[in-house]
């Protein structure tokens, strides 16, 4: 207790060196003209943009004297004829991205006995409807197939898609890409890629197995094979976009699925899917036929069902060109949507807004802390 | 006779050191009529180890998210690594990490799966497998994400903010919630990162202990403001605490004086007893005295001294 001790816990030893001393850097006044209409730059731009090279982003006034150039640095994604190269990158950052993803999607039990049961779903389905359609020779279970088939196209598209949007959002994906060097457009190139196939995957998975299993049916020669493919291309465009734009407003995964959820159901009844739409009656055919799953369960019971079966229809033909069109124009609004809603959530994705989102969560139990 | 002598021109500054990695000059932000910050000015060298400190509410975050370029500023000027952050593309983005919180993202992922994922990203990146090791996770690499332990969990973070070989990597709170082994683990990984690869570091963090550390410069931002700025020795030399010199009396009494010259004090102790004082001990003023000064003197309302003076870092 005699000696004398000094307690000292600010001296450090070792390190003191290698900093140089604060310098005092000439103080320009604040300019604000540079920091007034600049939007900040979210990287869901085109991968080509970023020629733009190092320094061009640095003109704020203060001359060059100000810039740091790196000698031998890391920054050499810019330099000039590099563009290409970044963009290379990120495709095939993307195409990887979507291929590891797609083998998780194999690999989680969860979500594959999801898609899966879907398909056992329309095997029980096309075996036990033994009805014809009314008026027609052909059997009532193809025309509930065809239906279920868009459906599940339709689902894929604005509800698993828009699910797998917000909780990767939540979980701060979304704000890891943007903090990576194309790091979104090579999400929204794996997403892309992650659809088609699940979509594609399912879709003849489920024509094979009904086909096989219970006599399904499958699309007439060439030109029924060529109307499947159009028609799943066209109504995956005007799905996918949509879904892309409901995924980045709405809030969190609860309430997405719930949100979207009841007008699904709702359209999955109105539409004409599971049951001919002329039994329904006139002002909700209206309704539906503004929303693209009765054009979508349409041009694939074009494919699908013999041409006799038109009979069936509200119009008593395929309507093709209309089908053409109605979901040409969802892809076309989808995109109008989508590019600006998805832009709107990457910008406004920060650390903090991420923090106090999952503090709300976990106060109202969704998520634990 | 040296007035005929040119003086020659100030010799170039070398390359890497050509300027500030981060450079702000009268940044404010208001939302609406609440302003949060007025008028940050700050400048972080090359190979610097910045800490930023300040109580919740501080305008921390939001200085940090304006360097990051996730936030539009109101006014002033930014420049990060040369660029201003609000102008920012990819190019700039790969010369930059961070290590945020909140992240619990791709959970399903492995380890080395995700690590190497990223990897794919950068011009130049680490070799995943040797980062795996220096921080720590080698023997985690076929893990599933979502079953690591926080610690580790942010160890994978700091992986993922160095893989493209950033040279500025901003750390939020990094340890927060770490044990003391993790967070000493921690401590050492970001030493390695400054000193042996000259990553600038700008940290973010409540623990003063912390900020101490690991911190060759140190800016509290008080109420929007930066208060004071300076080595952690620098910083709590300015703190209006004193040294605190305790000793016991001989009639046995605790004794404690405050004063600007400890050694003095204890010599004239020494002095007046002609013999050794039991149980002395010499205070010196912490960087915790400094902060808990700095944040009082701003919930008091006074706007003191040193208010001006740090303005300039």
């Amino acid at each position: 207790m005699r000696g004398i001790r000094v307690t000292n816990r600010t001296g450090r030893a070792g390190r003191a060196g290698r900093a140089g001393p604060p310098r005092r850097a000439p103080t320009a006044d604040a300019t604000a003209d540079a920091a007034g209409g600049s939007d900040v730059t979210d990287g869901s731009d085109a991968a080509g943009r970023n020629g733009a090279g190092d320094g061009n982003g640095a003109g704020d006034g203060n001359g060059a004297g100000d810039r740091s150039d790196t000698a031998g640095g890391n920054g050499a994604a810019g330099g000039p004829g590099r563009p290409r190269a970044a963009a290379r990158r990120y495709w095939r950052a993307g195409f990887l991205r979507g291929g590891i993803e797609l083998r998780h999607l194999l690999r989680n039990p969860k979500e594959m006995s999801g898609h899966l049961s879907n398909v056992v779903v329309a095997v029980l389905i096309v075996a036990y409807v033994d009805d014809n359609v009314p008026g027609t020779r052909t059997p009532m279970a193809h025309l509930v197939l065809a239906g279920f088939a868009a459906y599940l196209l339709f689902q894929i598209g604005l509800l698993n898609l828009p699910q797998i949007l917000v909780t990767e959002r939540e979980e701060g994906a979304l704000l890891r890409l943007r903090a990576t060097p194309g790091g979104i457009p090579a999400y929204l190139v794996a997403k892309c890629l992650l659809v088609v196939v699940t979509a594609v995957g399912v879709l003849a998975l489920l024509l094979a197995a009904t086909a096989l299993l219970v006599n399904g049916p499958l699309p007439q020669g060439p030109a029924g094979w060529l109307t499947l493919l159009w028609v799943t291309t066209l109504g995956l465009l005007a799905v996918v976009p949509l879904g892309a734009a409901i995924g980045a407003v709405l809030p969190n995964p609860r309430e997405a699925l719930a949100l979207v959820m009841l007008p699904a159901m709702g359209l999955l009844l109105t539409s004409g899917v599971v049951f001919p739409i002329t039994s329904l009656p006139g002002p909700v055919q209206q309704v539906a036929s503004v929303f693209p799953l009765k054009w979508m369960a349409q041009g694939l019971r074009s494919a699908l069902l013999p041409d006799s079966a038109r009979a069936a229809e509200a119009a008593g033909s395929w309507e093709l060109p209309m089908v053409a069109l109605v979901l040409t124009a969802w892809a076309v609004l989808g995109f109008l949507l989508a590019v600006p809603l998805l832009r709107r959530v990457t910008r406004r994705e920060s650390g903090s807004r991420l923090t106090a989102r999952h503090r709300k969560a976990a106060r109202s139990g969704a998520m634990p802390a | 006779m040296t007035t005929l002598k040119r003086t020659p021109a100030p010799p170039p500054p070398p390359a890497p050191a050509a300027g500030p990695v981060v450079r702000a000059r009268g940044v404010t932000m208001a939302y609406g009529d609440l302003d949060v910050l007025h008028g940050i000015d700050l400048d972080i060298h090359r190979g610097e180890v910045f800490a930023l400190l300040g109580p919740n509410g501080a305008g921390k975050t939001t200085t940090v998210e304006i360097l990051e370029g996730f936030r539009r500023r109101s006014a002033g000027e930014v420049g990060v690594l040369g660029v201003d952050p609000e102008r920012g593309d990819d190019a700039w983005r790969a010369r930059i990490g961070l290590v945020l919180q909140s992240w619990r993202d791709h959970r399903r992922w492995r380890v080395a799966e995700l690590l190497t994922h990223f990897a794919t990203y950068y011009p130049d990146p680490r070799d995943p497998d040797e980062l795996l090791a220096l921080v720590g996770l080698a023997d985690q690499a076929g893990r599933q994400v979502e079953r690591l332990s926080g610690g580790r969990r942010r160890r994978l973070d700091v992986a993922l903010g160095i893989v493209g070989r950033p040279e500025l990597l901003f750390l939020d709170e990094p340890t927060t919630g770490f044990d003391p082994e993790a967070r000493h683990e921690f401590h050492l990984l970001v030493e390695r990162l400054a000193e042996d690869e000259g990553v600038t570091v700008l940290l973010t963090t409540h623990d003063l202990v912390e900020a101490e550390r690991l911190a060759d410069r140190i800016a509290m931002l008080v109420g929007g403001r930066i208060r004071a700025c300076g080595t952690p020795a620098e910083l709590a030399r300015r703190a209006a605490a004193r040294a605190e010199v305790r000793w016991t009396a001989e009639d046995g009494t605790q004794r404690r004086e405050r004063t600007e010259d400890p050694s003095r004090l204890v010599w004239e102790l020494h002095r007046d007893a002609d013999g050794p004082i039991a149980g002395l001990e010499v205070r010196r003023p912490t960087l915790e005295d400094t902060y808990l000064h700095m944040v009082h003197r701003d919930k008091d309302g006074t706007d003191g001294a040193a208010g001006g003076e740090a303005r300039t870092v």
